[in-house]
């Protein structure tokens, strides 16, 4: 309090010595304030490109407009104002941001197992710019993330757009909370076979005790039902019979103040039938209300086909008892990680799983683990088989370790993956797994302008993310990352 | 070398060799063989059109221009011809334990003795373009002993040692402190090592690694995890005239000024798809500070093709195309001692190639067949019983 004065009158003094100069500088403030508003509506063209839209075309010296943090025209000759910010872009390739479908990336929160209503979101560190930048520097800007529990079930994973800096709006980068049902069976490492056999046992044991949930309330309606109906039963036969004695005895007719006792007691016939020696009907009790369970809905959202389920496995047995599970569930399945899932590969064509491959866990020093069944060209196995594959970076081993997302794919490509398929399956296929193939995953007009600008092709070697947009707004800049480089 | 076209020539390729094999097998002539691709990776490290490589008696020959009328060819159209790759710090095959652990100075010590030659690792390794490899003792003894460079199959298709007077290993990283022997600390570690490098100096005799490390004549390939460790090995040689090869990534970006210069060269790695930012600009660092840089893969403790992995990560990471490419072949030949045999497509050189369907930092390209000096030991799709040899 007594710092106020003094600091009031150092402004005044300062200003009162150079006016013009201050006026420059709220105008300078306002133009800062404003120019971010600008740079929404102005449009933005990156011209010139090699543009590999996501769905499997190429548009050689294309054009890409977007505004307003959507795409708002594609092609050779897509028109541009002049007022838009032109970025030429020549000898460049242009690709919608790549989604990684399995992501642990800036995870913070493991819920403790079997929470089915715990949320990846809350879970996701939006502040972690250092981990997010090494994302949007592969050309990385959306993921799913699991809400992940090393065994049973975890939550709900979330599909987020990646932004180095979250602003107010935060909440309009998560496309979905509830992109799937998360479990994980046999994912913490090595495990014994009596581990494998109750993890199953576990996950399978909360599907059935959420139909019993279901089967609970059902009888308990039912019996509701039934007691509200026997209830005005009985009232109706108590009402006759009282016409009946009132027609016997018409002498009580005319009692009026007496009127509301009788009708007391009649209104409470639970208490009245035991004294009663005639009658012959049983006791009636109201049904007891079940337990409210909101896990056990969650999981009935699975069952019912509302929610997909995604398991982390990574061994060929494991994935087989969870298809089990599936389908006796009838739950709409995605495995995820899937380490050895080439040795099921009929099995998981045939029930139509699509798999999102991803790193296995670290193997504990010399006992075999989950690892044992990679292979790089699984995925190839996979493909050939009529699976549909996705590719994701998985539980990292360090929260710096960046996902290499489209490195994983060529290498895929390199063991037999079909090659023509490979950019599709981390864009536009990926979103279709997700559910929000209308929002990304393509540069395709109306779609959010999630655009990164490549050095060459995104698979080739040495290739560099040089700009990345989300939403249209410029989140990474090659130029001006320190962190990426080496001073 | 557009992909989907080799990826079908691959078959072609493979079917029509497979199919060749008997016939031509009998009538290798004098005229030697050709391999015979789109483009070959030069000493340079870059990619030069006219991939034909003449081989004969295991020795190339020929680099580029004509093929030779009457030598047999083998044909791989969009293919690219390339060193074997060298793997300068692996374990394959290594059956048991690889350090002693009362003392923690080996020199005697030789990986040759610990080589498993019939461990399934060494196919899985071959197939994956790996030709030859460092058999290193580990990082738990200041002098570990002496390292064996080995091929992870000989021109019979049977792995073999190259040389078992490779390089001697030293290590100060922190396994190599130890509670129950001498030292415990990396001080101790450090005085120990300068006591050992001084005794060996007053030995003369000849068959001491230890004391031809001490007078310089011997490469010592030296893990210094730490920026300290690395400095401290530099104070070591330029006291007593080490010639040291550094095993370091960490801090490159701290000490790639002092250490240039000073140094054969440095091991970087093994790097894989998920090392950090820091790791994976390492080489490309050194690069800049004109230190040759030899990525490490590792094997087998990481997947067969790990060294094209680390390859792919580096030059991602600001190491340029031809040093990469050369950080998994020249390089590393040159760090072992070998290379003036191998390591590089040059007439001369033992003809350890291997045959891409695209540019080896490629992680989209395949292999197409491997030849240890000039014979054919892998083609994928047969197994090692059909393999093509004399």
């Amino acid at each position: 309090m007594t710092n106020s004065p003094s600091c009031v009158s150092a402004v005044s003094q300062s200003s009162g010595r150079n006016r013009i100069p201050l006026l420059l500088q709220v105008l300078g403030c306002w133009l800062v304030a404003v120019s971010p508003l600008l740079a929404q509506v102005r449009p933005v063209a990156i011209q010139e490109a090699t543009i590999l839209t996501g769905d499997g075309r190429t548009i050689e010296r294309g054009t890409v407009v977007f505004q307003g943090g959507k795409i708002s025209a594609v092609g050779r000759k897509a028109e541009v104002s002049f007022m838009a910010k032109k970025i030429q872009a020549a000898g460049k390739y242009v690709t919608p941001g790549l989604i990684d479908a399995h992501s642990t990336l800036a995870l913070r929160f493991a819920p403790a197992g079997d929470q089915a209503t715990a949320k990846a979101v809350d879970g996701f560190d939006r502040y972690a710019e250092d981990e997010i930048r090494a994302a949007l520097r592969e050309g990385v800007t959306a993921i799913y993330v699991p809400s992940r529990s090393a065994s049973g079930i975890g939550g709900l994973g979330a599909v987020i757009r990646l932004q180095p800096r979250p602003g107010d709006d935060w909440e309009e980068f998560v496309l979905t909370d509830e992109a799937a049902l998360c479990a994980a069976v046999g994912a913490q490492g090595s495990q014994g076979p009596l581990a494998r056999v109750k993890a199953a046992e576990a996950l399978r044991q909360r599907f059935r005790a959420a139909k019993e949930y279901r089967q609970a309330w059902e009888d308990y309606e039912e019996d509701l039902e039934e007691y509200e109906k026997k209830l005005v039963e009985r009232a109706k036969k108590k009402a006759q019979e009282k016409k009946a004695e009132e027609k016997k005895q018409p002498s009580k007719k005319g009692t009026g103040g007496k009127k509301n006792a009788p009708s007391r007691d009649r209104q409470k016939p639970d208490q009245d039938k035991p004294r009663k020696k005639d009658e012959k009907k049983e006791e009636l009790k109201k049904p007891t209300e079940p337990k409210k369970d909101r896990n056990a809905e969650v999981l009935l959202r699975v069952i019912d086909g509302e929610l997909r389920l995604r398991v982390e496995a990574h061994h060929p047995a494991d994935i087989l008892n969870v298809l089990q599970i599936a389908e006796e569930f009838n739950a709409a399945l995605i495995l995820e990680g899937a380490t050895g899932a080439h040795l099921v590969a009929d099995r998981l064509a045939e029930l139509e799983v699509p798999v999102v491959l991803s790193a296995p866990p670290a193997p504990v020093v010399y006992v075999p683990g989950a690892g044992r069944h990679a292979r790089p060209d699984a995925a190839a196995i996979l493909r050939e088989a009529g699976v549909d594959v996705y590719f994701g970076s998985g539980v990292l081993p360090s929260p710096t370790a960046p996902p290499q997302l489209a490195l994983r794919v060529a290498r895929a490509v390199g063991h037999g993956f079909d090659a023509d398929a490979a950019l599709e399956t981390i864009t536009f296929k990926a979103a279709g797994l997700l559910g929000v193939e209308k929002e990304i995953g393509r540069v395709k007009r109306g779609l959010r302008a999630d655009l990164v600008i490549w050095s060459d092709h995104p698979f080739a070697p040495g290739a560099t993310v040089e700009r990345v947009f989300v939403g249209g707004r410029e989140v990474y800049h090659a130029d001006s990352d320190k962190e990426g480089r080496d001073e | 070398m557009n992909c989907s076209l080799v990826g079908h020539s691959k078959v072609l390729v493979g079917l029509l060799a497979a199919a060749l094999l008997p016939a031509v097998t009998g009538a290798q002539t004098s005229a030697g063989r050709v391999v015979h691709a789109a483009a070959y990776v030069g000493a340079d490290g870059k990619i030069h059109t006219g991939g034909v490589v003449v081989v004969e008696n295991g020795v190339i020959t020929q680099v580029a221009g004509d093929v030779p009328s009457d030598a047999r060819v083998d044909a791989y159209p969009g293919g690219v011809v390339c060193p074997g790759l060298i793997d300068c710090a692996a374990s394959l095959g290594a059956y048991g334990n690889l350090s002693e652990r009362q003392n923690a100075i080996q020199p005697r010590v030789n990986a040759r003795d610990a080589f498993d030659r019939f461990s399934r690792q060494l196919r899985a390794a071959l197939a994956a373009g790996v030709t030859t490899f460092a058999l290193a003792p580990d990082d738990q003894n200041l002098v570990g002993g002496r390292i064996a460079v080995c091929q992870t199959a000989g021109p019979d298709g049977k792995p073999r040692i190259l040389t078992e007077a490779g390089p001697l290993k030293l290590s100060i990283a922190p396994e190599s402190f130890k509670q129950d022997r001498e030292p415990t600390s990396r001080a101790g570690a450090i005085g120990l090592l300068r006591e050992t490098i001084e005794a060996a100096r007053r030995d003369a005799s000849e068959d001491n690694p230890l004391a031809a490390f001490a007078a310089g004549r011997l490469t010592g390939i030296f893990t210094t995890p730490s920026g300290a460790d690395v400095l401290a090995a530099l104070r070591l040689k330029a006291d007593y005239g080490l010639r040291l090869v550094l095993v370091h990534t960490r801090d490159a970006r701290l000490v790639a000024e002092q250490v240039a210069g000073q140094v054969t060269g440095v091991i970087v790695g093994p790097l894989d798809l998920a090392t950090g930012r820091r790791e994976a600009l390492a080489a490309g660092v050194f690069e800049r500070h004109a230190v040759p840089v030899a990525l490490a893969g590792g094997l087998p403790a990481r997947p067969a093709d790990s060294l094209r992995i680390a390859a792919a990560v580096a030059a991602r990471a600001g190491l340029t195309p031809e040093a990469a490419r050369r950080a998994i072949t020249a390089v590393p030949a040159d760090l072992l001692g070998m290379g003036d045999r191998i390591g590089k497509i040059q007439k001369g050189h033992q003809a350890d190639l291997v045959v891409f369907s695209g540019d080896p930092l490629d992680l989209r390209s395949r292999v197409l067949a491997v030849y240890v000096a000039g014979q054919r030991v892998y083609v994928p799709g047969l197994k090692a019983s059909e393999g093509d040899r004399p």
